[in-house]
């Protein structure tokens, strides 16, 4: 059996919940370069060093739901609206 | 040689002829010595000449980013910078989970080594491969935020470590801010960058970490965040101050943390004047958390009501650092939190200036120093008292000048006996007082090479723990059976009765390990963690054979190394005595009075931990043996052999 692959439609943001941890930021680039690369990724958290916090996502994002699965802080909601076929 | 974990490169910077060198990092230095904290401690040991003045174009100063820092291990973001400390003359070490130390591994360097001289204020730009050495005429005296920015301003999206004017101006305990709110505190090496007219370095890379087996990482770093993330302390550590009571109320109804330049307890402290409850209400605003870190305990204040009403800003320990402002009499959280925001914004050490406040108040009220010495301040143990002379210590004004020394040479220079109010080991002052009860940590603070500070000796015993606790916790951190025997036997599983000292000497050895990657020590974080995941992570991380056995030596020989240091610089035995007031003024915590120390009773301290570490018990020194079986017999040579 190949294992189901989700992809999210939307992913909603509570910036107010973030902690600026750049896990998820580390994990995106992680899951789609095979290394650590903030710069990379395809969420970014502009936090390091301010109080305003903003999450935004680039234009190659494509939902897949990483940043939300190591987002430890609820800022993050992947909201399911497409399943893809099963894939191996 | 393919990297992982590490960038695989040390940058060398000379300010004095502007050159800038790259070299690749020696796979013999990173088995002996990790990265990080280890790799900096030999660094440092071979390019600072004994004798060198800390403020002096000789002295060097290393950045350095462990193999874990920048990748998803989950409190594993801390790096640190190690120098020749101004305040203690010693090694100067210190990390911050807040750091640049991601970025400059993104960048490709696990190190930077900078030395010599700049002519006029310039900072270090370093974006991938291009490093630049830039003007910093134009925000030379500015405070940490500003500086900040304006450097973001011209460069873009860089991450920035820089001194404040304190640091300019050379006070001995001036830290180096990263990323405006992470502290390279304590042993004062903002002035060493000050004294180098370098106001910064910013870094941006792009280059990434990659991991040895990505399948194997990614399945530790599950089980570890979901461990973190399960334990009930994270809650009370992150919301609303709620370890407040259990944490600072219980240290300080112990008598371990005291007030007012250590003359006395204040056990009521946070029932009385911090409450957490008002501290919820109108303190605290929200958290935030280091890099890669689910515990996220770290804090934004806003105060809200009052005279600083609005003040907002963030903390890395945002209830501990304003309470601290104890020490220097004041008793309530606005002004503790002002004191905490000026520090931090001049770059100044908040611990160390709470002291030298308290340190200052105590010996006017004890007519040491009059009036006439302060220029006509009143030293009355008030708030105002006290934001005077953090502005004076920072811009070395007036009694600031002398008290930005810091406590040791400060204190010489006063003289009239205020030597004797000057409670520090090595010339920094502790965190915690020893009169009421030993335990690992706050003995630990005796023989830390950076002089009095608990984190080197994190470790269990932070409450008295019966030797059964001992028993279980020493196999995690790679104590062989035979010792365990010896430290807690099993006769005294029931009792407190068992060697914390000799404990402490293998706490140090697997510390100087787990920091060398880049390990946080909160409660929250290391628990979690032992010698075997370490093993395992390092090798899924790097591809790097060690055993768990390499690895604790390892942590032995960075430690050593440290103990080396000190010792070329003159360090010995007498130098890990407690300070003069703990051992010969009493105590007072509410209705309890706890005696001074007894020598005798740290002097038998002394020699178990010196015996378990195999340093000779007469001088504190390491002997050749001990660096022998450590590999460090060519730095023993060059040391005892002097």
């Amino acid at each position: 059996m190949g294992k189901e692959k989700v992809r999210f439609k939307k992913i909603k943001i509570y910036p107010e919940k973030c902690s600026g941890c750049l896990s998820c930021q580390l994990a995106c680039s992680f899951t789609h370069t095979k290394s650590f690369n903030l710069a990379r990724s395809r969420i970014i958290i502009n936090f390091i060093g301010d109080i305003e916090r903003k999450i935004s996502f680039t234009e190659d994002c494509i939902r897949c739901g990483t940043c939300v699965r190591y987002c430890n802080y609820g800022a993050l909601e992947a909201v399911k609206e497409v399943t893809e076929g099963a894939v191996q | 040689m393919k990297y992982h974990g590490y960038a695989g490169q040390i940058l060398y910077i000379d300010l004095t002829g502007e050159s800038i060198r790259k070299e690749p990092l020696d796979l013999d230095l990173i088995k002996n010595f990790i990265g990080g904290m280890g790799i900096n401690s030999k660094l440092a040991f071979d390019l600072i000449k004994p004798g060198t003045d800390p403020l002096s174009p000789e002295n060097v100063i290393c950045y350095g980013a462990g193999p874990f820092v920048g990748t998803l291990i989950p409190g594993f973001s801390r790096s640190g910078i190690i120098s020749k400390s101004p305040l203690t003359g010693l090694l100067g070490e210190s990390q911050t989970g807040v750091s640049i130390g991601p970025m400059l591994k993104y960048a490709g360097y696990d190190h930077v080594v900078i030395t010599g001289r700049a002519e006029k204020p310039v900072y270090i730009a370093i974006d991938d491969d291009n490093v630049t050495i830039k003007d910093a005429t134009r925000i030379w005296g500015k405070e940490i935020g500003e500086s900040t920015n304006e450097i973001r301003d011209e460069l873009g999206d860089f991450w920035v470590s820089c001194i404040g004017p304190a640091g300019e101006r050379l006070v001995r305990f001036a830290n180096i801010i990263e990323n405006k709110n992470g502290m390279i505190g304590r042993v004062g090496l903002g002035a060493v960058m000050g004294s180098k007219n370098l106001k910064a370095i910013a870094v941006r890379g792009t280059k990434g970490i990659t991991v040895f087996q990505r399948g194997k990482f990614l399945k530790l770093v599950k089980e570890l965040r979901g461990k973190v993330a399960a334990s009930p302390l994270v809650d009370m550590w992150r919301n609303e101050g709620k370890i407040i009571e259990p944490y600072e109320g219980a240290y300080m109804k112990r008598g371990v943390y005291v007030t007012k330049n250590f003359s006395k307890g204040i056990p009521e402290g946070v029932d009385e004047y911090f409450t957490q409850k008002e501290y919820a209400e109108r303190i605290w605003k929200n958290y935030y958390a280091c890099v890669s870190c689910p515990a996220g305990d770290k804090g934004v204040l806003s105060i809200k009501g009052g005279k600083y009403d609005g003040l907002t800003f963030k903390v890395s320990n945002p209830w501990g650092t304003p309470i601290t402002f104890n020490q220097a009499g004041i008793r309530n959280w606005d002004d503790g939190v002002k004191c905490v925001n000026m520090t931090n914004r001049f770059g100044i050490d908040a611990f160390t200036t709470a002291i030298m406040i308290g340190f200052a108040n105590e010996i006017y009220q004890k007519g040491i120093i009059s009036k006439e010495d302060t220029g006509g301040l009143k030293l009355n143990w008030s708030a105002e008292a006290a934001f005077k002379l953090i502005e004076q210590i920072t811009r070395r004004e007036g009694i600031g000048d002398i008290l930005a020394e810091g406590i040791k040479i400060a204190s010489q220079k006063i003289g009239k006996g205020a030597e004797k109010y000057a409670v520090h080991v090595k010339g920094l002052e502790p965190t915690m007082d020893l009169r009421p009860e030993h335990f690992i940590e706050n003995f630990g603070q005796l023989v830390d090479p950076r002089g009095a500070h608990h984190a080197r000796g994190y470790s269990i015993t932070y409450i008295p723990r019966k030797g059964k606790s001992a028993r279980s916790y020493a196999p995690s951190i790679g104590v062989p059976e035979d010792r365990i025997d010896v430290i807690a036997p099993e006769s005294e599983a029931d009792t407190n009765n068992w060697s914390k000292s000799r404990l402490l000497k293998w706490v140090n050895d697997y510390n100087s390990m787990s920091f060398s990657c880049g390990m946080c020590m909160r409660i929250q974080i290391a628990p979690q963690y032992s010698l075997d995941i370490i093993k395992d992570l390092f090798y899924a991380t790097t591809g790097i054979e060690m055993n768990s056995s390499d690895l604790l030596r390892a942590g032995e020989r960075i430690w050593n190394i440290q103990r080396l240091f000190n010792v070329r610089e003159g360090a010995s035995r007498k130098d890990d005595m407690p300070p003069y007031r703990m051992l010969n003024d009493p105590l007072v915590v509410g209705d309890k009075k706890f005696p001074p120390l007894k020598e005798a009773d740290i002097n038998e301290l002394l020699d178990e931990y010196y015996d378990e570490s195999g340093w000779d018990k007469d001088t504190g020194k390491p002997t050749m043996k001990t660096l022998d079986n450590l590999n460090l017999e060519n730095e023993g040579e060059l040391v005892l052999n002097r």
